[in-house]
């Protein structure tokens, strides 16, 4: 529902976080810090080349980044960025609110 | 609200995620507990040989043994807790009243388990560390049931009904028999559960609440 007089409160960072893949992956990391590739890729039953198209886009942005852990096998991480997660913030912020305007 | 779905979407998944961590946590406790508890037994059954190649007192091994176990037993399992619940990011306010009681209840449960097993019966000696840790495992079980944070985990009381099971052929066998029994029977029972837990918790991270 448009807001009138807020046309772009979401809209404006809603770019990067439009995707619900990446706004999941965002919330996630956001509160773990840190998820295993292959975690993320199993829980958003997606396949690895789409993980990665959408991890490449928050890096581009320097939202998250991708790591080697070792573990028995050494395994990708992606992790949120100091950047990222203040911009998670500021999406969640403008979104509740959004929602207080609505409600 | 598209935005609206967006969010709820993404909070269904992240509660499956924390899901799976918490039963990962689970497993990998299941396991350490599987393999650490029988070495304590072993190297308590072998403390006599032991001590003399090592040349120290008996009782001191013994003792020196069974801490630096219990020890190491404590250390991996906060450890793999925390790691599973410890958020980096989240400025959540720690609630005393949802989180604290039932993992408090959980911790009293096996310690008692772990403890009171010293005052069985000699005869019962063996078999009392599967009576225990059984009927730890289904009250855990019971404790998460009723805090309701997370989903039940069936593979507690699985393996809880083996140890009690397994327990009655093992308490009418020999002493000796008995004790090599019983520590075969605790971790087939602990390893087993933990894989089990382990598996069946990627298996229900990428398919929901069908494999949960």
């Amino acid at each position: 529902m448009p807001l009138a007089g807020e046309p772009d409160e979401i809209p404006e960072i809603g770019g990067i976080f439009s995707a619900p893949h990446r706004l999941t992956i965002m919330l996630i990391l956001y509160l773990h810090k840190r998820v295993k590739f292959k975690d993320m890729q199993n829980l958003l039953q997606i396949t690895p080349g789409n993980l990665d198209h959408h991890v490449r886009k928050l890096e581009q942005a320097r939202y998250v980044k991708t790591r080697y852990v070792f573990s028995w096998r050494p395994l990708v991480a992606i992790e949120i960025t100091t950047e990222g997660a203040r911009a998670f913030r500021d999406y969640a912020t403008r979104l509740r609110k959004l929602l207080e305007k609505v409600k | 609200m598209e935005e609206v779905e967006k969010i709820s979407q993404a909070l269904k998944l992240l509660e499956r995620y924390e899901d799976y961590l918490f039963r990962r946590a689970w497993g990998m406790t299941f396991v350490t507990l599987g393999l650490l508890a029988p070495l304590n037994a072993l190297l308590i059954l072998k403390a006599q040989t032991i001590s003399i190649i090592l040349g120290m007192g008996t009782e001191a091994f013994i003792s020196l043994v069974s801490i630096m176990i219990a020890l190491a037993i404590a250390a991996l399992t906060i450890y793999f807790f925390t790691s599973a619940t410890i958020v980096v990011s989240r400025r959540r306010k720690f609630s005393f009243s949802r989180e604290m009681p039932h993992a408090f209840a959980i911790s009293l449960i096996w310690f008692v388990a772990f403890n009171v097993t010293r005052f069985f019966p000699e005869r019962f000696a063996a078999v009392s560390w599967l009576w225990a840790t059984g009927c730890a495992s289904i009250l855990s079980y019971l404790v998460l049931w009723k805090a309701q944070i997370h989903r039940s985990l069936r593979e507690l009381v699985i393996t809880g009904l083996t140890l009690l099971a397994a327990s009655v052929p093992i308490a009418f066998l020999s002493e000796a028999v008995a004790e090599t029994a019983s520590l075969i029977v605790f971790t087939i029972a602990f390893v087993g559960g933990g894989f089990y837990s382990i598996v069946t918790a990627s298996k229900a991270l990428g398919e929901g609440e069908e494999a949960a």
